[in-house]
């Protein structure tokens, strides 16, 4: 009876083995609880979701400057930002965002928007810009789609397959690279939030990027709401590419992505092997990391978004740049003056 | 009062006729039995063919089984040869056209009745009478057309006020002066006193109807 019993728990045991990670290295194992879980000093840093109103200090101030020339001068750059740690990176964050009045600036962190990167940037985008200006974005988009047209002369009644057939004849050349269907649901959300009075609460959800239910989704004849990656990062370009204020997106400790794919220390026991299920080439960090490259690239594209990034050290800006030649999509066009060096 | 003699493209009391191919927004009296009005976006004059008017939108009264009642129909094409059952027909200057549109309110409004078909609020006649100006008392109906004295109104919404008259808002008004000359006029708020005007009819044009 007990030999059965020892036995069976023993197969328990092994039966579950495969889903246990046991390290031995217990100081890497706390850096990275320390990194991606709860860490307890983050109540006492600078941080991009509490508003900061304190000024920077004066000898720190030609660093606005010398950033809102740079953002005046060029349209579309990723800007590093060197500084270690506790220099005051984030702190600059509020700075900028306090002083640069016609941007619409953006902190990002990138360890909330790493699922569902375009959707977490196109909430936090909506947030920052609110309801106002971007009603008035949709609406001066509408305008130009034909929303203005006098029906026999005079009666503004809208022709909605008209206006979305225009649009899609005008976005299909503009971004050809475009799926139909995204497309078409874009335009649908746009068009129906403006010019269906009947239709406007579902098409207010869609476009503050709620979940909606297939009924509400059918309602607007819209296949998916903007939680779908390439929905959201279509509307954001959109909306920045649309909007009369320019766009700063500031991507605090970017070399984030750096760590999860440094190389693995050989010394750590792992009885779980993850190239069982993720093959021998890359872990799951590996292709997580570098769908978040091609997804930041991906931004690149659209126009008159000025990116800045903060990193710790002027080796993780090597190993990002080394990173970015490996990775499949295109390059990182960094501003002509590469970085600016946050020392003191 | 706009001035509005170069935007005259026919009168027939006046004698006037110029001859082309005109787009904008243009309003054409009919002097036919069902007292109707034509909106359109586009209209051709020449002396061979008459009026040729594409894409309009006709508004009156006709008589169904003894009984009169508002129509609108969408004219894809309309050729009008004899040009005698046209009594006018003009275009309104594009700056009219603007304060228009700056009045109007917005579809989202809350507070506002869109009718979906086409009906008649008022008709002063002795035998087919309508009117259901006390149904509607204190609410606003949007797109209304009138026939008041001798001028057509064209709103964007009106009100029916405590007393039953109607009160319309953000209105182009086509008419004659005391020389019969026509005119183009917009008013903010006009108030129509129906015991003391000569009030013909009162139409709300159907939003359903208008997006045909």
């Amino acid at each position: 009876m007990d030999y059965n019993l020892r036995h069976r728990r023993t197969k328990a045991i092994k039966g579950n083995l495969p889903n246990m990670i046991l390290y031995e290295n217990k100081r890497k194992k706390l850096i990275n609880v320390l990194k991606w879980g709860n860490n307890p000093f983050k109540k006492f840093v600078c941080t991009g979701e509490i508003r900061e109103e304190l000024e920077l200090v004066k000898s720190r101030k030609n660093l606005i400057k010398t950033i809102k020339k740079i953002a005046e001068e060029d349209n579309n750059f990723i800007l590093p930002i060197i500084g270690d740690v506790g220099s005051g990176k984030t702190h600059m964050y509020w700075a900028l965002k306090n002083s640069l009045y016609y941007y619409n600036t953006i902190y990002i962190s990138l360890e909330y928007v790493y699922k569902k990167f375009f959707y977490n940037i196109y909430s936090e985008f909506i947030e920052n810009l609110e309801l106002a200006p971007l009603k008035f974005i949709i609406n001066r988009l509408c305008d130009e789609w034909g929303a203005l047209e006098r029906k026999f002369g005079f009666f503004h009644v809208a022709d909605l397959e008209k206006i979305k057939n225009f649009a899609f004849n005008l976005l299909s050349n503009k971004y050809s690279e475009m799926e139909t269907e995204i497309l078409t649901d874009i335009i649908s959300g746009i068009v129906v939030h403006q010019l269906d009075p009947y239709k406007k609460i579902e098409a207010e959800k869609w476009l503050l990027g709620e979940l909606m239910d297939a009924k509400e989704l059918s309602r607007l004849n819209i296949s998916h709401d903007l939680r779908k990656g390439k929905d959201a990062f279509m509307m954001l370009r959109l909306l920045i590419e649309n909007s009369k204020s320019g766009t700063i997106l500031f991507i605090d400790d970017f070399e984030k992505i750096i760590s999860i794919t440094e190389p693995k220390d050989e010394s750590a026991e792992e009885i779980y092997d993850p190239s069982w299920l993720y093959g021998p080439e890359k872990s799951p960090d590996d292709i997580a990391a570098e769908k978040v490259f091609n997804k930041i690239v991906q931004l690149q594209q659209i126009e008159s978004l000025r990116i800045i990034i903060t990193l710790k050290s002027i080796d993780s800006l090597e190993e990002i740049k080394k990173k970015i030649s490996r990775t499949e999509r295109g390059t990182f066009v960094f501003n002509k003056r590469t970085s600016l060096s946050f020392r003191f | 009062m706009s001035d509005v003699n170069g935007n005259i493209l026919y009168d027939s009391v006046k004698g006037i006729k110029k001859e082309g191919e005109f787009i904008g927004s243009i309003i054409t009296r009919c002097s036919d039995d069902k007292d109707s009005i034509i909106f359109s976006d586009n209209l051709k004059i020449s002396n061979s063919e008459g009026i040729f008017i594409s894409n309009g939108f006709k508004v009156g009264f006709e008589l169904n089984y003894n009984k009169k009642s508002a129509f609108s129909q969408k004219i894809d094409e309309l050729n009008i040869k004899d040009i005698s059952s046209i009594e006018y027909t003009i275009l309104i200057p594009e700056d009219v056209m603007q304060v228009y549109d700056e009045g109007q309110f917005s579809d989202a409004f809350p507070y506002t009745l869109n009718k979906l078909n086409t009906a008649a609020l008022y008709l002063d006649d002795f035998e087919y009478g309508i009117n259901h100006l006390d149904f509607f008392k204190e609410e606003m109906l949007r797109n209304p057309v009138a026939f008041v004295g001798n001028g057509i109104l064209l709103a964007d919404r009106v009100v029916i006020d405590e007393r039953g008259d109607p009160v319309f808002y953000d209105c182009l008004i086509v008419g004659r002066d005391e020389n019969s000359n026509l005119s183009v006029s917009y008013e903010p708020i006009m108030t129509v006193k129906k015991s003391l005007t000569n009030v013909k009819w009162i139409i709300i044009l159907g939003i359903e109807e208008l997006k045909l």
